[in-house]
């Protein structure tokens, strides 16, 4: 895989900051996605999943609890929303209380991640951006203001 | 959608899932916050004394169980701490029949100012003092549950105004 995206500013509140992928060969960024799939807007649980994030954003800060991880990924940023009985994944990268970065998800209808194709391809494509986001931050060419708004070059060209 | 597609969404959020949100984070919070303030307290430990699996203390943490009143008094059990605070027309430590701690009930100012007369009501219909003398006497005052008609002719409603800490006649 080498896709070409965009990191794209979704809200904030204060110093809290929450961003997407746009990748190149889709028309919408990765959050956007996910809230347009009709199978996530009619979970029982889509109302709650999206008046949790209001409440990370607004009150709490994106607190590492309020998160699964993927214990079985190299990564300990990536995860995702703790939301009923984890069905509705919607898949993101927590890089402080204070930033995250959503990617898309859907419903994970069998035991393993893996065995529900959109929903591994949906991990798959935030793992494949986080690395490069991780890399570019490392190296300084992209960096946070005060208020954790992202600056530097937000765009990653693939082949 | 807007091109601030987050508050569109939540503004389509009805406020009582909100709410419902609001107050689950922020028990869960209050227990993060006791564990944290506890030395060598974990999950894994608190899941032992509470008998539930670490997941489900886990869950709790992340705001994701709607929590019973009976579960959250066995939490406050384990912790020996206060999680869920509600206000209370009676003190904490008070029993029915025990004089002493009526007699230093207190009362929010505010709350008496509103509620004086229904108070004095429930007070009345529920307690009945064994003598109905008019002079306050906090050695000799007793308080017993009443099982017939409000005693209406004991006490005044000054003596709860007057003081406003006391809810006995």
């Amino acid at each position: 895989m080498n896709l070409g995206f965009k990191l794209e500013h979704i809200t904030g509140f204060q110093n809290r900051q929450i961003y997407s992928i746009k990748f190149d060969d889709k028309e919408l960024n990765e959050f956007r996605l996910f809230f347009s799939d009709e199978n996530v807007k009619s979970h029982k649980k889509y109302n709650k999943l999206i008046a949790q994030i209001g409440d990370l954003l607004t009150r709490r800060g994106f607190r590492r609890y309020y998160f699964k991880f993927d214990q079985c990924d190299d990564s300990e940023i990536l995860g995702y929303l703790r939301i009923g009985s984890r069905k509705l994944r919607l898949y993101c990268a927590v890089y402080s209380e204070n930033f995250i970065i959503f990617g898309s998800g859907g419903i994970k209808n069998t035991a393993r991640r893996q065995e529900t194709i959109e929903v591994d391809q949906a991990f798959e494509r935030l793992r494949y951006a986080e690395t490069k986001i991780a890399q570019r931050i490392s190296e300084g060419n992209i960096s946070y203001l005060s208020d954790y708004k992202l600056t530097g070059d937000l765009h990653f060209s693939g082949d | 959608m807007s091109n601030n597609i987050f508050s569109e969404l939540l503004k389509n959020v009805p406020e009582k899932v909100k709410k419902l949100v609001q107050k689950q984070n922020d028990i869960a919070e209050q227990i993060v916050q006791i564990i944290d303030n506890t030395d060598g307290l974990t999950q894994r430990i608190l899941a032992e004394r509470m008998g539930k699996t670490e997941s489900y203390i886990s869950r709790v943490l992340s705001g994701n169980v709607n929590l019973t009143l009976k579960t959250i008094v066995a939490f406050e059990k384990v912790l020996d701490e206060k999680i869920l605070i509600v206000p209370t027309l009676i003190s904490n430590d008070m029993e029915i029949g025990d004089a002493e701690s009526i007699k230093s009930l207190s009362i929010d100012s505010k709350f008496t100012q509103y509620y004086k007369d229904d108070f004095h009501e429930v007070i009345i219909s529920t307690f009945q003092p064994l003598s109905t003398s008019s002079t306050t006497n906090e050695t000799s005052d007793e308080l017993v549950e009443s099982s017939e008609s409000p005693a209406t002719n004991i006490g005044e409603r000054s003596t709860l105004h007057e003081y406003g800490n006391v809810a006995y006649a």
